[in-house]
Parts: structure tokens; C-alpha cells; sequence
């Protein structure tokens, strides 16, 4: 047997040896990696700009964050300080906000503009836009938009305690106003007899007039609330003791705006209403074994849904609404003043204890301020028509020294808008009308106004709060009241 | 006979790969918080501009109560960037109004509620509070 020999050319190269192949895949290598690196530093870049970029809109974003702020400031100081344009803002040598020039650089290179559009003399558009530019490819800007309107108007109130009749409106007869709501620049009034409802246009205090002259509903009206564009009236009709209209043009309203009604099983007179929200209090003179306060849920068309209801077992002439409490002005003897929790108007139910006044005279009229209320009733030779009554206690509270002599019947109360001033319209001519100090626990007596044959006894009052007027209804008219000029006791 | 011995280029080829695509992974990940990044930012302008809607629905809601203290409520508004809408007024009268608003900006939504504690003689809020579900309207 031979060997078989390979000769050195013949063998395999074991030891792997292979010239010029390991340069192709070292730069087979490199290549790939050259196009990984290529590509993982693009997409790093990419990220980093990305990180960069959005953290240059977040600055920004603040940047005009702060611009919008600022102008704010400004609002507070003066709504009229808002002048349209472009402008900068900076901290002013009293540490507040201010306009300068027409932009603003902040640290970092934000340059920020702030523009102010006066849409209408009460609301400004605010457009606030942040600018940077560091790098060619990493410039940007960001905006920011607000509303800001003359909310902040402080408003003030007078001397009431000195007084001027400003207008009268007397319609003719003997209407006997009872209640008066406004809306604008519109009164209405209900009364027991004559057209019933009437609008009154207050737009000139000094001249009210008298619009919407053949609106004649032709049943006594009472109660009296409005929300929105509804006026809600309670009367005596038997199938629609609440009649809702649509108030939208008050100057032309008649029966034809007329848009639901609300049928009372048992037909009774609805002298008290007021709302909490969309809830619609209304009470009822009507007793026995029948509801005398009732809770509705209201919609902004004028929908009207009952909740529930509440015996009582006595008539109750007015509702007063604080919180989740309406306090109630009845008739009973030993209850002429209660709380009803009105919490869920389909839960309606009596709270804490009832307070029994000196006599048996009825409970007219109640109004609330702060934690206090005031109460007034109906004529009585041994009584003080007027009360004072606190109610944090539930129900009412010792007399102490609240009292105040009305000398007629109290059908109706108000307050201004500080809860100082106390309006009491009372039945009688001499001082039908008064102004009392609600702060002073002994409730002296700030002013009175003395009526005539040609306005009559006063019934109903309201204290409009956007004009500091005081709108007093009589008999037979319509009445306009202004403070005196300059602060008074109650400032 | 082993060929892995014989080809030295080959674990060096397979080096520069798992190299390149831990890379590449680094770098995906950082593009992606780059991305993030972008998203983020566009969610906080996007957010502080919905609230400055909600601002801007408060704002016309006082006025509207000052004006007219009967006002229902119950409205939207069409801004520049979005909308905002108000709920119905809460309470009557001058003392313990509520306002509830909503203000959106693409898909963020930002709610306030306020307390008014009375309109006049000036303007009192009691509460205000950024919310998720409003508390103070029903």
C-alpha cells in the first residue's frame, strides 16, 4: 500500500490562511458600520433636536403663559387700561405689571408680544406669542389666547340715608302692586287688579315709562321671578296659577308670549316665588289638607316640572331663598316664621324650630341677609310690624330688641347689596316708605319718605343692585327711589 | 474541519453587527424621547390653552351676571383655539352664585368651578377650583 502524499500545494490551508479575504470583510465591516453609525447618528440628532425643540416650546408656552398673566394684572389695577394693540410687558418700579413698548424679552431669548383686541367696551381679547430663534433649525413660536372682561368694576353704594323719589309712573285706577322683579332694563309688576302685569322701562331712572300697554292677563297676580328670558307670575287663576312668559322683547310683551303654565290642583292664590338655581320655590295661600310650598325644576324654555311639595298646614306668603334653606313668611298663629330645607326639591321637609311672634298677625313678608333675616307682618295695635331674626339658629331666635314698628301692614322687604341698608315699604302714607339700618341691632331708622293721595299706601319693593335705585310700588304707582350722593352710615 | 476558525473577518463582521444595532437601539430610544419630548410639549401648550378657554368662559360669565343677575346661563362660546362652555347658573340673586365651565382645545378638556360670594357692590369669589366632575352645579 503506497501513501498517498499531497504535496504542499495540494493540502488544504488548515490554519485558515486565506489572503485578501479578511481585508474584504474588515471593510465589509466597516461599511456596515459606517451606515449604522450613520443612521444611529442621524436618528440621534433627530432626537436630540427633538428633546431641544420641545423643551423651546415648553419655555415658550410659559413665556406667553406669563404675558397673558401679566395683562391680567393689568385688568385688575383698570379694565381701561387695556388699549388696543401690540405691546411688551415688564415688572414697573412699583413691582406691578405694565405695558412697555411692544414686545418683551425674557431670559432664554424669548421674545414675547402681547396683542390686545377691545371687542366691546367690556371685553378685551388677549393674544399673547412667544418667539425664539437659536439655531436655523430650531426656532419656533407658541401662542396663547384668553378673554378678559370688566368684571372686576367695583360698584358702590350710596347715601341711603337720604333719599329722592327720581321718577313715578302711574298707570290709572287702583291696581294694587304687589310684587316687582327686574331684568335689565325692565320692571315688572303684579297687581291684584287692572292689567295684572305690567313692564315698566327703567332704562331713565328719572323717567320711567310705562311699555307693553296691552299685556292684561286678567287675573290677580302675586308671586313674580325671573331667570333667563322667563318671567315666572303666580296667580289665582284656577287652572293656571303659574303663567310663564317669554320676556326676550319686554317692550312688546303680551299674552301671545305666553309659553307654559303650571295647573295647581285645589286652585289656590301663589304668593311667594324665588329660585335656587333652576328650582323654582313657590308658595301658596291655600290650606287644609294640601300642599303650601312647592319645589319645580325649571329649564332655560320655560319648562316647568313639579319636584315635590310640603304641608305645612298654614298659608305662606313669601319665600326667601339662602343656601339650601327658604325661609317662609306664614300665618300661622304659633309659626309665623319657618325653614324649609330645600336641599332636593323632591324632599322637601320643615327645619329646625318655628318662631311664634308677639300676636297672631300674619307673617307678610321675609328677606334674608348674611345670617340674618328680616320679617313683616301684617298690622297689629299691640305689635311691631318688622323683626329681626337670626337665622343660624334654624328658625328664628329670641326678640330680643329686633324689633321695628311699621305702623302698617310690612307686605315686602329688600336689601341692598352690602345687607346694611333695609327697605320696608309699609301700608300707611305717613312714612310709607323707609329706609332702616340693618347692621344696628336696634334697627333705628335711617329716613322715611311720606306719600300722598296720588301715590297711595306702599306694597312691594326691590333694591336693584346695578343701579343703587330702590323701585317702590304703591296702590296706585310705580315709584324710582335714589340715594343721596357720597357714603353713608352704612360705608 | 471547523470554518469558523478559518474566517477571523466573519466574528468581527458579527461584532460590528450586534454594535450597530445596540446603536441603533440607543438611538431609536433617544429619538423616541425626542418624539416624546415633542408630544409633551405640544400637550402642555395644548392644556394651558384649554384652561386659558375656561378662563375666558368665566370671565364673560361674571360680566353676564353683573349685567344681569336674572341670567341663566347654560351657553357655549367658539374662541380661536377651541371652545368653552358655561353649565346654568347656580343660586339667584346677588349672593352665592356658582358658575361651572368647561374650555377644550383639540382633545384636552380643563373644568372650572367658582363660588361667587356676591356680585355687588364688587365682585367676591369664594371658591375656584380646577376640577374633573363639577361638585358645586348640579
Amino acid at each position: 500500500m503506497s501513501e498517498h502524499r499531497e504535496s504542499a500545494e495540494q493540502r488544504p490551508n488548515v490554519t485558515g490562511k486565506r489572503p485578501g479575504f479578511l481585508l474584504l470583510e474588515v471593510l465589509l465591516g466597516i461599511v456596515v458600520f459606517s451606515i449604522f453609525l450613520g443612521a444611529a447618528g442621524v436618528t440621534l440628532l433627530s432626537g436630540q433636536q427633538g428633546t431641544m425643540m420641545g423643551g423651546d416650546r415648553v419655555r415658550g408656552t410659559y413665556a406667553a403663559l406669563r404675558g397673558l398673566e401679566a395683562v391680567r394684572s393689568i385688568r385688575h389695577k383698570s379694565f381701561s387700561s387695556l388699549t388696543a394693540g401690540q405691546k411688551g410687558v415688564r415688572i414697573g418700579s412699583d413691582n406691578k405689571w405694565e405695558f412697555n413698548g411692544t414686545s418683551q424679552v425674557f431670559s432664554g431669548g424669548y421674545l414675547n408680544a402681547v396683542h390686545v383686541n377691545l371687542i366691546t367696551a367690556n371685553l378685551a381679547r388677549i393674544t399673547s406669542s412667544t418667539q425664539w430663534t437659536f439655531w436655523p433649525v430650531r426656532s419656533g413660536m407658541t401662542t396663547l389666547t384668553t378673554d378678559l372682561t370688566n368684571w372686576t368694576a367695583t360698584g358702590s353704594v350710596a347715601n341711603w340715608s337720604s333719599i329722592t323719589l327720581e321718577g313715578a309712573v302711574t298707570p290709572g285706577g287702583t291696581p294694587l302692586f304687589n310684587r316687582i322683579a327686574v331684568k335689565g332694563n325692565y320692571a315688572y309688576v303684579t297687581s291684584m287688579s287692572g292689567n295684572r302685569i305690567y313692564v315698566f322701562d327703567i332704562s331713565n331712572t328719572a323717567a320711567p315709562v310705562r311699555v307693553a300697554n296691552t299685556l292684561s292677563i286678567g287675573k290677580p297676580a302675586y308671586g313674580i321671578a325671573i331667570r333667563g328670558d322667563r318671567l315666572y307670575v303666580g296667580t289665582d287663576d284656577s287652572n293656571e296659577e303659574i303663567m310663564v312668559f317669554n320676556i326676550s322683547s319686554p317692550a312688546t310683551l303680551t299674552t301671545a308670549n305666553q309659553v307654559a303654565t303650571v295647573n295647581i290642583d285645589a286652585s289656590p292664590i301663589v304668593y311667594g316665588m324665588a329660585f335656587r338655581g333652576d328650582m323654582l320655590i313657590a308658595t301658596i295661600q291655600f290650606h287644609g289638607s294640601f300642599p303650601e310650598v312647592f319645589a319645580f325644576r325649571t329649564t332655560t324654555g320655560g319648562t316647568v316640572t313639579q319636584l315635590g311639595t310640603l304641608d305645612i298646614g298654614a298659608n305662606v306668603y313669601d319665600v326667601a331663598i339662602s343656601g339650601t334653606g327658604a325661609y317662609i313668611a306664614t300665618d300661622a298663629d304659633s309659626a309665623e316664621f319657618r325653614l324649609v330645607n330645600i336641599t332636593s326639591g323632591g324632599n322637601l321637609r320643615l327645619q329646625g324650630t318655628a318662631y311664634n311672634f308677639t300676636g297672631t298677625e300674619d307673617g307678610r313678608a321675609v328677606a334674608i341677609s348674611g345670617t340674618s333675616a328680616l320679617m313683616g307682618r301684617a298690622r297689629g295695635t299691640g305689635i311691631s310690624e318688622v323683626s329681626m331674626l337670626n337665622t343660624t339658629l334654624g328658625g328664628g331666635s329670641p326678640p330680643a330688641a329686633n324689633y321695628y314698628e311699621g305702623s302698617g301692614a310690612v307686605l315686602d322687604i329688600d336689601f341692598d347689596s352690602t345687607g346694611c341698608y333695609a327697605f320696608i315699604p309699609t301700608q300707611s302714607v305717613a312714612r310709607a316708605f323707609r329706609v332702616i339700618n340693618f347692621k344696628n341691632i336696634a334697627l333705628p331708622e335711617l329716613t322715611s319718605w311720606n306719600s300722598n293721595a296720588t301715590y297711595g299706601q306702599a306694597r312691594a319693593v326691590y333694591y336693584d343692585f346695578v343701579r343703587d335705585r330702590v323701585y317702590v310700588a304703591t296702590d296706585t304707582s310705580f315709584l324710582v327711589f335714589r340715594p343721596a350722593a357720597g357714603t353713608g352710615p352704612c360705608s | 474541519m471547523s470554518t469558523l476558525r478559518s474566517r477571523p473577518g466573519y466574528v468581527f463582521l458579527l461584532t460590528v453587527l450586534f454594535v450597530g444595532i445596540i446603536a441603533s437601539a440607543a438611538a431609536v430610544t433617544l429619538t423616541m424621547l425626542g418624539l416624546a419630548m415633542e408630544q409633551t410639549s405640544q400637550s402642555i401648550h395644548q392644556s394651558m390653552q384649554a384652561y386659558e378657554n375656561v378662563r375666558s368662559c368665566i370671565e364673560r360669565a361674571l360680566l353676564d351676571l353683573r349685567t344681569d343677575p336674572t341670567a341663566a346661563g347654560d351657553y357655549s362660546i367658539t374662541l380661536p383655539y377651541g371652545t368653552c362652555s358655561v353649565e346654568m347658573y347656580g343660586g339667584a340673586g346677588n349672593y352665592n352664585r356658582t358658575i361651572c365651565a368647561s374650555g377644550t382645545y383639540k382633545n384636552i378638556v380643563r373644568m372650572v368651578e367658582v363660588q361667587v360670594r356676591r356680585l355687588y357692590p364688587s365682585v367676591r369669589i369664594q371658591i375656584w377650583r380646577d376640577v374633573t366632575s363639577f361638585s358645586l352645579c348640579n
